[in-house]
């Protein structure tokens, strides 16, 4: 170790237990002063850097939420989660990320090379090469979608497919592909709940999609439930946590229906 | 109230509620760490949930053995962010509001360093020197238990610091001319 390594190592231990400063140190060691002093001041500014924090809400229900999915695990069950908050305040934050739309404008090239629509795209898992083919193709199904509320109305068809191909990649113990399902799932769920929130506000009537889609997440459930004993107990994890994302969205969906008979 | 090192040896012989009440305690250090690593809130919320949920289940592994609690969970979290990047197979996603490019001379003289700049400089740092910046400087951890950490003694750690500091100043300095 050099010289300036050693001498940095002991100035910033110093200052961050407020027994020297960037000055105090810098007229110990003249010699080395001029390389020290912008790390030293480097230092102190990404220390002073504020804070960053999970969202209240996630704060608030992380420690409920947790032992519920520590529970269902003991238990090899889910009990729905105990997490008021969570669903509606998150619909209002999600935004697909960046690289979610580089990814399906690379598929949707590969969809514009193929014809599309072949038996095996459509039974694609998420670790498969045709899956971004797949994928697009929803894609364009829903940028091709009229109205917010029949858009919302297809991305809760797709979360259909998103719990399908978590059974399937779970069961052939495939634990990432049956996670990157579930992400996708809860995403798509995320942003059709937005969407029926914003025609809500505009005084568009979403009730009925709301009522369908407390079906739809029963059967989802029961399909998740019913995978559970056959699938490995490495993989197990991911249709755990999906049965927790579609009580809590099943929750938050039923409440809205009674403040809004 | 119960040290952490009850709060440990309780939740290794399962007791979820001491577990839950480490979580409290690290929850934000481990979204932090996390945050850092990959660049957007919600991916880390979900993440920082999946390490805990992974400590869980292999807490009855873990021995007090000289590592600490602290150093056995960051390892998880950093673990888990390989992990996260290998299943994307692409680089880290950022916020859309994230733009990947370096400060300009005017900001870097006009503005003090705030999460997302340092979020973008850190991620042109080497994986060793991301998580000694993060573990010394965010999280505020010793040159030994940063050590503990990435797996090596206080003096690597303190040359990989030098470097970091280093690298970092020229990320974030203005070019020349």
């Amino acid at each position: 170790m050099s010289d300036i390594e050693r001498v940095l190592a002991e100035c910033l231990t110093a200052i961050e237990k407020q027994q020297d400063t960037i000055e105090g140190c810098l007229a110990r060691h003249p010699d080395l002063a001029g390389e020290l002093e912008p790390l030293l001041r480097l230092a102190a500014e990404v220390r002073a850097v504020p804070a960053v924090q999970p969202s209240p809400t996630f704060q608030q229900a992380a420690v409920p939420r947790l032992l519920n999915l520590i529970r269902a695990r003991e238990a090899g069950r889910v009990v729905p989660a105990p997490t008021p908050a969570s669903l509606w305040q998150r619909l209002r934050s999600w935004r697909p990320s960046r690289s979610m739309a580089v990814r399906v404008v690379l598929a949707l090239l590969i969809v514009a090379l193929l014809s599309g629509g072949s038996v095996a795209t459509a039974q694609s898992l998420p670790d498969s090469p045709l899956y971004p083919v797949k994928r697009a193709a929803e894609q364009v199904r829903l940028n091709f979608t009229l109205t917010e509320i029949q858009r919302a109305k297809r991305l809760l068809d797709y979360t259909d497919e998103r719990v399908r191909e978590m059974i399937v990649a779970a069961r052939l113990n495939k634990p990432l592909a049956a996670e990157r399902a579930l992400r996708d799932y809860e995403g798509a769920l995320l942003l059709a709940g937005a969407k029926l929130q914003q025609e809500w506000a505009a005084g568009r009537d979403v009730r009925p999609v709301m009522k369908a889609l407390v079906l739809s997440l029963d059967r989802q459930q029961t399909a998740l439930q019913k995978a559970l004993p056959q699938t490995p107990p490495r993989s197990k994890a991911a249709l755990l946590q999906a049965l927790v994302v579609s009580h809590r969205a099943q929750e938050r969906t039923a409440e809205f229906l009674q403040n809004n008979p | 109230m119960p040290s952490e090192a009850e709060l440990v040896q309780r939740a290794v012989q399962r007791d979820a509620a001491a577990f839950g009440e480490l979580y409290s305690i690290y929850l934000n250090k481990v979204y932090r760490y996390i945050y850092y690593k990959v660049g957007n809130a919600t991916e880390a919320e979900d993440l920082t949930e999946q390490v805990f949920l992974q400590a869980w289940e292999a807490i009855d592994r873990y021995r007090q053995q000289g590592a600490p609690f602290a150093a056995w969970l960051f390892r998880l979290a950093h673990n888990r962010v390989i992990d996260y990047h290998r299943t994307l197979k692409s680089p880290a996603p950022l916020d859309p509001s994230l733009e990947d490019r370096r400060p300009g001379p005017e900001e870097v003289v006009a503005r003090r360093l705030d999460a997302q700049a340092l979020q973008q400089a850190i991620k042109h740092l080497s994986e060793e020197q991301q998580q000694v910046i993060l573990l010394r400087f965010v999280e505020g951890m010793s040159h030994a238990e940063v050590g503990a950490i990435i797996g090596k003694g206080e003096g690597a750690v303190r040359s990989i610091q030098y470097r970091a500091l280093l690298a970092l100043r020229e990320i974030l300095q203005p070019p020349e001319g």
